[in-house]
């Protein structure tokens, strides 16, 4: 429910259609691999930044992975600020590249260096035109 | 040899952040604290900065379809009263954060708290005619979102979601018969526009016109039709829970044992969750019933309305979280949830990258 409440961001797409063209790598981790060099990439390319070639397939990677290194933000990036601090992480996707993303669920204290965590979709911010932008978090891994 | 149309998959989602009872009304002192002890809540989820209804019904449709152990489904139900957008089908966000689009069906099922069972009928409908093999059919609301500073809804009012794989082979339980009962009984609403619940009052709550009305004329309904004759128990008994009091009244009235609401009532601990409060419980109930055991869930949306279910246990599930969910909360002090849940008025602000 949209409220006042609800910071709007200036900066953020002008348009829906980017929403719309980068919704399967935002909600399921959606990259690119290179169908000559086999290199994968995530957020996905057009182009293999190895051997230059165009031949890219889609590649959904996995959802879990293992933290490679982490740190704590104190700045309310935009999305963001209802938490002071929040836990950062670069996560090594069990089947693919690293992405840097936000530890929800979790107090900093908590996380450590090859800790096992899981994808798992959540608000990003609400554009200047008012869409709602989702994607991944993660979050430690839970059994079921 | 097929076991017929019901459950195959369960999953659940919590927000991890708690407000106590006790907290509300060190603030607002705006019932005698021993009607606050009497409903029974200790406290309740809130919904965290980055969620709404859509990202816990993510969560826990993810989960159902790992339960279940399936990638596809025929058909998404999405039922919730919260949903981000009023015209936008948070169902068909769904469709792509799940991945088993695009030739999906799939809607948004409002009707209050009881959007989830609806849902849950709708799905098993969509499979029983044959129109798909399998269908997910979800509950998910973020009430404490809806509710008013002050409003004594507060108290109670919290966020989850629950969502099953529905098909026509089932692994946890069959769905042996529903019935359900409506009227035009105006004790909850909220308006195109309008932020915040209005609730009916007590003119409409000590008249029993709404949750026992409906709640008896639909399990009166079912048990006609399922030939149980009256009284007979069934071995577990689901109910909407708007708070954990109600409950045990509706259970008595309903002819059932006490015993028959053990572990089946949750919102003591994770407060109202509307459209998700019956399926969270019916979630907690499968993980502990017997094979063959009857488990009767009787669901009530203000508005108003109930749907009520015969379900035969078959198998439990492989563990749902759900208990692990309830006991990891954080509780945070009022100002800190209402800053979580946005429930305060402010310009609109339009922010650069760094507020």
């Amino acid at each position: 429910m949209w409220a006042d409440s609800e910071p709007i961001y200036r900066q953020a797409t002008a348009s829906p259609a980017r929403t719309h063209r980068t919704r399967h790598s935002r909600y399921r981790l959606v990259g690119s691999r290179c169908d000559a060099c086999d290199l994968d990439f995530f957020p996905p390319r057009l182009v293999c930044s190895q051997c230059r070639s165009r031949k890219l397939s889609e590649a959904p990677f996995a959802t879990t992975g293992t933290v490679v290194e982490f740190g704590e933000d104190h700045t309310p990036l935009m999305g963001h600020e209802g938490r002071s601090r929040r836990p950062f992480a670069l996560i090594e996707l069990d089947n693919g590249p690293v992405v840097l993303a936000e530890l929800v669920d979790v107090d900093f204290d908590e996380v450590h260096q090859g800790a096992q965590v899981e994808a798992v979709l959540r608000k990003w911010r609400r554009e200047s035109n008012g869409l709602y932008q989702y994607g991944y978090k993660f979050r430690p891994r839970i059994v079921p | 040899m097929t076991t017929g149309v019901g459950i195959s998959g369960v999953g659940v989602a919590l927000p991890r952040t708690r407000l106590a009872t006790r907290e509300v009304h060190r603030v607002w002192a705006n019932l005698p604290w021993a009607v606050v002890e009497r409903a029974g809540v200790v406290e309740r989820t809130v919904c965290e900065p980055d969620m709404d209804s859509l990202t816990l019904s993510a969560d826990a449709a993810r989960r159902a379809l790992r339960s279940a152990d399936v990638e596809t489904v025929d058909a998404v139900f999405l039922g919730t009263q919260t949903s981000p957008y009023l015209s936008r089908a948070s169902a068909g966000v769904l469709v792509d954060v799940l991945g088993v689009g695009p030739n999906v069906f799939s809607v948004d099922v409002q009707f209050a708290g009881k959007s989830g069972t609806s849902a849950m009928l709708m799905a098993s409908a969509w499979v029983a005619s044959g129109f798909g093999v399998r269908a997910l059919a979800i509950g998910s609301d973020t009430l404490g979102v809806h509710a008013a500073p002050g409003d004594p809804f507060e108290y109670g009012a919290g966020s989850g979601a629950a969502a099953f794989v529905v098909d026509r082979d089932a692994r946890l339980a069959t769905l042996e018969r529903v019935a359900s009962f409506t009227s035009d009984t105006p004790d909850g609403y909220r308006l195109d526009g309008e932020r915040y619940f209005h609730r009916g009052g007590t003119t409409m709550t000590v008249t029993d016109v709404g949750y026992p009305a409906h709640a008896r004329g639909a399990w009166a309904d079912l048990t006609r039709g399922a030939g149980l004759a009256a009284g007979e128990p069934v071995d577990h008994l689901v109910l909407q829970q708007p708070d954990a009091a109600q409950p045990k009244r509706i259970a008595a009235m309903l002819g059932a044992p006490p015993s028959a609401l053990d572990g089946c009532v949750l919102s003591d601990r994770i407060g109202d969750t509307g459209a998700a409060s019956p399926l969270l419980a019916l979630a907690r109930t499968l993980t502990f019933a017997s094979a063959g055991d009857r488990v009767g869930v009787v669901s009530y949306g203000v508005g108003a309305g109930s749907d009520a279910l015969l379900l035969h246990a078959v198998a439990q599930p492989p563990p749902t979280g759900l208990d692990e969910l309830i006991d990891q909360g954080v509780v945070v002090d009022y100002a800190t949830a209402v800053r979580y849940e946005r429930r305060y008025q402010t310009h609109p602000r339009l922010v650069s990258t760094f507020e």
